[in-house]
């Protein structure tokens, strides 16, 4: 993908798949990769972060002979998810209409020029 | 790579981060390897990158966070301090109650290092001088050698030859020995070095284990 991912993204992110349910680092990451072009190495901060910030919480259970960590959301980070929603859809408007917007307005613009009688040839 | 050196490099990268943190750290990019499963190791190796670079990454990180806390702390002191500070005193209490036993075991060990090198240091000096005394004997045949030269020419030039050869002989010796025992203290502080890091990567390692 062509656009920097930046760590608000990825917060919200992470937080959307908590909502969702408990799930541990490995599934994390390769559920996020589904979506986002990101390194493995850029999880463990992005967890850490929002560990230290409350917004999730981690216990481990036993799977096969070994540790599994999970991680869960708190309250907090649920409302933090809300606004991290709310920030997007309002920021996807304005990007969409921005980005899609424009051509849009393009093809209204070619539209009206060709119903006034495009004999004026200065399109080419 | 293996994931064996994979973890150990990064233990060793992450240098002076507190030992909580780096355990942290480990824990998390073990339970990654054992969740990709042993057959997947070497894709994970390559997909998680240099350990070099996560390293540099996490320090960062963990330097700006330490940043950020500190006015916090300043403007939180009623509510934070017990957590912190309570640690701290047991471990001076403990301290005080291993000190009979762990003191004489430490100063022990600490001397016996300490003795140890220093009989290394003058097996290498003994050894040094003997190199040093040989080559001022070197010299010696040789001045006698020139000297001699116009008295008994066949004897002088064996004197001359044997004299050169010891010289010789000498300089090779003491710059081995110099060498040599460079390497041998080089070597040994990198060891002790990674037996430290080894400890703490095993150990990790081990932990996710013990709750069969």
């Amino acid at each position: 993908m062509g656009f920097q991912i930046g760590s608000a993204l990825l917060d919200a992110c992470v937080l959307s798949i908590l909502i969702r349910g408990d799930t541990y680092g490995y599934l994390l990451t390769q559920t996020i990769k589904q979506v986002m072009d990101v390194s493995e190495s850029t999880m463990y901060p992005v967890l850490r972060r929002l560990q230290k910030e409350d917004y999730l919480r981690t216990y481990d259970q036993p799977f096969q002979g070994r540790n599994r960590r999970y991680y869960a959301i708190t309250e907090e980070g649920r409302r933090k998810y809300e606004m991290y929603k709310r920030d997007w859809m309002i920021y996807k408007e304005q990007v969409d209409s921005l980005m899609c917007g424009a051509e849009e307005m393009k093809k209204k613009e070619s539209k009206a020029k060709m119903s006034e009688g495009g004999g004026e040839d200065d399109q080419a | 790579m293996t994931r064996h050196e994979f973890l150990n490099k990064l233990v060793i990268e992450l240098g002076r981060l507190p030992k909580n943190e780096v355990e942290n750290i480990l824990a998390y990019y073990n339970e990654y390897f054992d969740e990709a499963g042993p057959e997947n190791e070497a894709r994970v190796i390559e997909e998680l990158g240099s350990p070099v670079k996560i390293a540099t990454q996490l320090k960062a990180d963990y330097a700006v966070k330490q940043l950020d806390s500190m006015p916090q702390q300043n403007r939180g002191q009623a509510g934070q301090p017990p957590r912190k500070r309570i640690p701290v005193v047991l471990w001076v209490i403990l301290g005080i109650f291993a000190a009979p036993v762990a003191l004489p075991v430490a100063i022990a060990a600490g001397v016996l290092a300490i003795a140890l090198f220093i009989v290394l240091g003058a097996i290498i000096l003994s050894a040094l001088i003997v190199v040093g005394a040989v080559f001022a004997a070197g010299i010696l045949c040789i001045v006698a050698g020139v000297t001699a030269l116009f008295i008994d020419f066949a004897n002088a030039m064996v004197v001359l030859g044997l004299g050169l050869a010891t010289v010789g002989a000498m300089l090779i010796l003491g710059m081995v020995i110099i060498i040599g025992s460079r390497a041998l203290f080089r070597f040994i502080a990198r060891k002790t070095n990674e037996r430290r890091q080894n400890k703490m990567v095993k150990k990790q390692e081990e932990g996710g284990r013990e709750d069969e």
